[in-house]
Parts: structure tokens; C-alpha cells; sequence
């Protein structure tokens, strides 16, 4: 066993911090990625000079793909040509006319419908040459796939529409704000829903989720043309409850064990901060303060899923020790007769109750009661303690209240109370 | 120091100056990493440029809770494991009869014989099997079961494979610190 903890400590030691610069080139690379990602990512926000760049070739390519079609087209007959060429500039115009779908459209059913009349013309002249044919067939899908070239470069000037949205989280903790960006394009109308019964019109709306969960989110985007949804889930986690109890908060004095009781609700890992600078992360920790003082404790608790929720602050203050008053809370008086209240220290009989100072006091004062309230014994004198005796008759066995205060001979005031049981047997 | 929340904050927003000091403030610590389930350097490398990435490209969705530095331990690790399952056609994979079982005791080696670098050329003559479980295991810790779940292997796998491991490293660290011995004496 000895050896197993050997090796994995000899490793883990050297390797928990172990780190090493890696080359530039690494850098360089992820950068690179970056920018190409970057890139590539069509945003309206960063519309600029590549992509007019990119749209301009696309627009010389479908150019020179007709000019060849024109030039492979030495069999069809003039009108053909003719007809190309209106359809050009019919989509041409189209670009810049308000109904564009609708002309579009009739134009390419129209020169279809001459293009196919003279498919027939030719296939009849060259009916004995196939590859003729092909090039025919093959040219007029050039015309079609042209117009729809053309179409599409219609919309992405101002036409394709899209319905996306981002969020400032995806996921986080309950109850959490979430700031919806809608990055839709091309749309006029917009309607939310957040899945958790909340619905909103607004463009960029803020959501308040305040319970966890998975929540589906959708924008519904409207276009001239068509609606469109978009979804993404928003997953809420529960947040956790950090709560705690103190053993006791009244008369605690340097050294004093306190126990805490941690009673928070779905934690996993706790942080306590006992406000004298240290910190535990036991669930259930025991603390003693070394010096006087008011201290504010705090417990933070942290769910599985890195929840955080602190504690209302529990204030507690702390005594010196030396101004502890304690008091049994039993004694056994004498049954042979009242004795005097005086205290000896050689005394270990038991048969005299009187609280415990560790300093001197200058004034004092105890008054013990019996249950039904009534004073059964008063002193002012410290080294006097009640024998258990009431009125000359020893007092019935049983629970009696004391109450004590005064004032230490440098001025500390004190007040302490407590019960006690008185025990005897005849 | 630099101000993390901050740093987090600009590349969420893709800001290129904050990515690059995000890289440099933690390259080193992931490179550690990936140098230790890498084959070679130029395998580390290729795990550090896909790791990072994938951290870059999730940090939107780091939420701002629990450790960011471990968050982003955690995703080189699993890239590491993901570049593992996709290599695992590539390795060499040793054979049980191959290892043989070597006498342990008289072990005359202790931690401060050996430098991180030392030890990490010790790990990486392991065969890829055991070095993955037993970087798991022993330094990141991992429970057999979660090991055996992410690398879609038998429990018992892991347990033996991680005590082979430890056989072969105890081996080869005796090896070592002996080979250090005959150096100094000469």
C-alpha cells in the first residue's frame, strides 16, 4: 500500500503544477481559425467589402456561364438567341422592379414555353444527332438555372429572411435574467415564447426565468413572405438555499466550542466564513474564537451545478473568558439542616449552589425562584450561595430558576441566568 | 493579475486581444495537460489547438460559477480523450502476457529523484491504454467508474489497466533512478 501512494504522489506532486510554454505557432493557428470563423459567420453587422466581393464574382461567373451557353447554342435558331437575351434583361430589370417574384416568374414560364417550341424546331432539324440534343437540353437548364441564379442574388440583397436569436446565457442559475438578442434578418414581425407561460412581441426582449428547468425558446419571425421559428433551450439550474443554525448565540466566550448546523437545501459543497478571517468547507464545522469581538458568520453554499446562495449573516458576539459566569445546574443540599450559605473551596459536598466567576466582581446579585415564581433565595454577596433551604424547610426536589448580574471590580457589566435541579432523596 | 471576469467577458464578445492573453495567461498550464496524454509534442499541440478552440467557442456558455481555470482543464481533458478514441485505431496496443510482473520490492526511488520532465517521458513510454487510465486516475483523480465511461471500457478494465500501469511506472522509475546512479558514479 505503501508503494501505490508512493508512485501516484511522486506523479501527482510534479504534475498538479506542472505547465510548459507551447510554441507560437500554436497561437498562430488557432488564430488563423479565428479569423476564417470569423469570417465566415454572415452577419449584417459586419457586411462589408468581401461579401459585395463575393457576390460580384458570383455575378461574373453566371455571366460567363451564359456567354458560353450562347456560343454552344449555334443550332438554335436566332429568335433563340433573341429570347436569351430578353430573358437577360427582363432579370436584369428585375433586380430593380417592385414585384419581382410575380414578373419573374410569368417571364420564365413565357420563355420556357419559346424555348421548348424551338427544342421541338431543332430536334426535328438534328433529330439524328443525340449529343446536338444534349447540349440543347442542357443549355436551356443553363437559361433556367441562370434565372434561378439570378433569383437568389435578388434575395440576398434584401430578401432572404432568417429567424435566429442570441442570449447572453444559455444557461445559468435560477432566478436569472436573460437578455434575448434577436439576430433574425429580412423580418418585420416578431413574437416570443419562453417556455416557462411568459410571451413577448418586443424585438430584444429581458426574461426573467425564476424557476429551474429546460425551457424551450422560440421566435416566431415574420417576413413578407413566409414565418419562420427558431428554437434553443434555455436550462435554468436550481439554485441552491444556504442556511444555517448556531448552537447558541448568547454568552459565548473566547475558546467556546460553537456548532453550526448547516440546513441548507440542495448544496454539494459549502464555504463558511466565520468572520475572523477564517474560512471551513466542512458541512457541519465546530469553531472556538481566540479573541472578544462581534463577528458576522456567513455560509455560502454551491449546488452541483456551481450555484451559489449565501446565508442571511448570523451575528455573534464573543466574550472574554474571564468574563464567563457559569453556574451548576444541580446541587444536593444538606438534609441534616440549613448550613450557612458560605462558600469553601475545600468544599466538595455539593450542598451550596452559587454561579462560578473566573475575575472578581464588585457588585452582584442572585435571586433563585421556584416554579411557581416565587424568590426562594437573594444574595448580594458573591461567596454566598443558597443551601436549598426556604424559610427554614428544605425546598421539594425539582427545577428552580437563577438569575444572576453585577459588575466585574474593571466594569464589565454581567447578567447571566439558567436553571437548576435541586436532588435529594430521603 | 490579470482581471479574469474580464478577460471572459471580451471573448464572449470575441475580442482578439483577450482570446491571445487568454492563451497566453493559461496555454502553459493546459499544455501540461495535453503533453502528458499526448504521444508527442506535435500531438500536444494538435490537442492544445482543438481544445482551445472548443473553449473559445463555448465560453459564451460558461456561466460565470465554479472554477474557470477547471472548467477549461476539464475541456482540454476531455479533447484529450476525444483525440485518444480517435487514435485508438493508430496505437499500439500491448498485450497482457507482455507485461510481466516485476518484483517490488527493495523500491529505491523517491519523489525528488525525478523532475516533472523526467517523469513525464516515464509516462509517456506507458502504452496509450495505460496512460490515459492512469492519468485519470492518479492525477486528475477520476473514479474508475467515470473513466470507464468516458472511455467506453469495462470498469474491471480500468482497474487493471491502472495497476499494470503502476507496475510498469514503479519499474521504470527504479529503472531510471539507477541509470541516474551509474551516471553520477562515473
Amino acid at each position: 500500500m505503501n508503494d501505490k501512494l508512493n508512485i501516484e504522489d511522486i506523479f501527482k506532486e510534479k504534475f498538479e503544477n506542472f505547465s510548459q510554454v507551447p510554441q507560437k505557432n500554436v497561437w498562430n493557428y488557432i488564430n488563423r481559425k479565428l479569423a476564417i470563423k470569423s469570417f465566415l459567420k454572415f452577419n449584417l453587422l459586419n457586411f462589408n467589402i468581401y461579401y459585395v466581393g463575393i457576390i460580384t464574382s458570383a455575378l461574373i461567373i453566371s455571366g460567363s456561364i451564359m456567354l458560353n451557353s450562347e456560343n454552344n447554342k449555334i443550332t438554335i435558331k436566332d429568335n433563340v438567341q433573341k429570347e436569351i437575351t430578353t430573358i437577360q434583361k427582363q432579370t436584369e430589370n428585375n433586380v430593380e422592379a417592385e414585384n419581382v417574384p410575380v414578373i419573374t416568374q410569368k417571364d420564365i414560364k413565357k420563355n420556357n414555353s419559346v424555348l421548348d417550341n424551338n427544342q421541338k424546331v431543332t430536334n426535328e432539324i438534328h433529330s439524328n444527332k443525340s449529343i446536338v440534343d444534349k447540349t440543347i437540353i442542357e443549355n436551356v437548364n443553363n437559361i433556367e438555372s441562370q434565372n434561378s441564379i439570378v433569383k437568389n442574388e435578388n434575395t440576398t440583397i434584401g430578401l432572404i429572411s432568417k429567424a435566429e436569436f442570441s442570449a447572453d446565457n444559455y444557461s445559468g442559475c435560477a432566478p436569472i435574467t436573460v437578455n434575448f438578442t434577436n439576430v433574425s434578418e429580412n423580418c418585420i414581425k416578431y413574437r416570443w415564447d419562453f417556455g416557462n407561460g411568459t410571451k413577448s412581441n418586443e424585438a430584444n426582449p429581458n426574461i426573467i426565468f425564476e424557476n429551474a428547468g429546460k425551457y424551450k425558446v422560440k421566435l416566431f419571425a415574420s417576413s413578407e413572405k413566409e414565418d419562420l421559428i427558431y428554437e434553443r433551450t434555455i436550462i435554468i439550474y436550481e439554485k441552491p438555499k444556504a442556511n444555517l443554525i448556531v448552537s447558541n448565540k448568547n454568552d459565548l466566550f473566547t475558546g467556546d466550542e460553537i456548532y453550526f448546523t448547516n440546513t441548507s437545501i440542495s448544496g454539494n459543497k459549502y464555504l463558511w466564513k466565520f468572520g475572523d478571517g477564517t474560512n471551513s468547507e466542512t458541512a457541519n464545522p465546530v469553531h472556538k474564537y481566540e479573541k472578544s469581538g462581534n463577528y458576522s458568520v456567513k455560509l455560502i453554499a454551491i449546488s452541483e451545478k456551481s450555484c451559489i446562495d449565501s446565508s442571511e449573516i448570523i451575528k455573534i458576539a464573543i466574550k472574554e473568558t474571564k468574563y464567563k459566569v457559569s453556574a451548576p445546574n444541580a446541587f444536593t443540599p444538606s438534609l441534616d439542616g440549613p448550613k450557612d450559605g458560605n462558600i469553601s473551596s475545600s468544599d466538595y459536598s455539593n450542598d451550596i449552589f452559587a454561579p462560578i466567576f473566573i475575575s472578581d466582581v464588585a457588585e452582584f446579585k442572585l435571586r433563585i425562584f421556584n416554579r411557581r415564581g416565587i424568590l426562594v433565595f437573594e444574595s448580594t454577596n458573591p461567596k454566598f450561595g443558597w443551601n436549598g433551604y426556604y424559610r427554614n424547610e428544605i425546598s421539594p426536589s425539582g427545577v428552580y430558576v437563577w438569575e444572576c448580574s453585577g459588575k466585574f471590580i474593571d466594569g464589565e457589566n454581567f447578567s447571566n441566568s439558567g436553571d437548576l435541579t435541586l436532588i435529594y432523596s430521603k | 493579475m490579470i482581471d479574469t471576469e474580464e478577460i471572459i467577458e471580451k471573448c464572449k464578445r470575441n475580442d482578439r486581444e483577450a482570446q491571445k492573453l487568454l492563451f497566453e495567461t493559461y496555454s502553459p498550464v493546459l499544455f501540461g495537460i495535453c503533453l502528458r496524454y499526448a504521444r508527442d509534442k506535435f500531438e500536444a499541440e494538435d490537442t492544445l489547438q482543438d481544445g482551445f478552440l472548443k473553449i473559445l467557442n463555448k465560453i459564451s456558455d460558461f456561466n460565470g460559477t465554479g472554477s474557470f481555470e477547471g472548467w477549461m482543464k476539464r475541456i482540454i481533458i476531455n479533447t484529450a480523450i476525444t483525440n485518444y478514441h480517435k487514435n485508438k485505431k493508430h496505437n499500439l496496443n500491448l498485450d497482457i502476457e507482455e507485461i510481466q510482473e516485476t518484483n517490488i520490492e527493495g523500491t529505491s526511488y523517491n519523489g525528488s529523484d525525478y523532475t516533472a520532465e523526467e517523469l513525464l517521458k516515464i509516462v509517456n513510454t506507458l502504452p496509450e491504454g495505460y496512460k490515459i487510465v492512469f492519468n485519470l486516475y492518479a492525477i486528475e483523480g477520476y473514479k474508475h467508474k467515470e473513466i470507464a465511461e468516458q472511455l467506453n471500457i469495462d470498469i474491471n478494465t480500468s482497474k487493471s489497466q491502472y495497476s499494470r500501469a503502476k507496475k510498469l511506472l514503479r519499474k521504470k522509475l527504479e529503472l531510471f533512478s539507477k541509470i541516474k546512479i551509474n551516471e553520477r558514479q562515473a
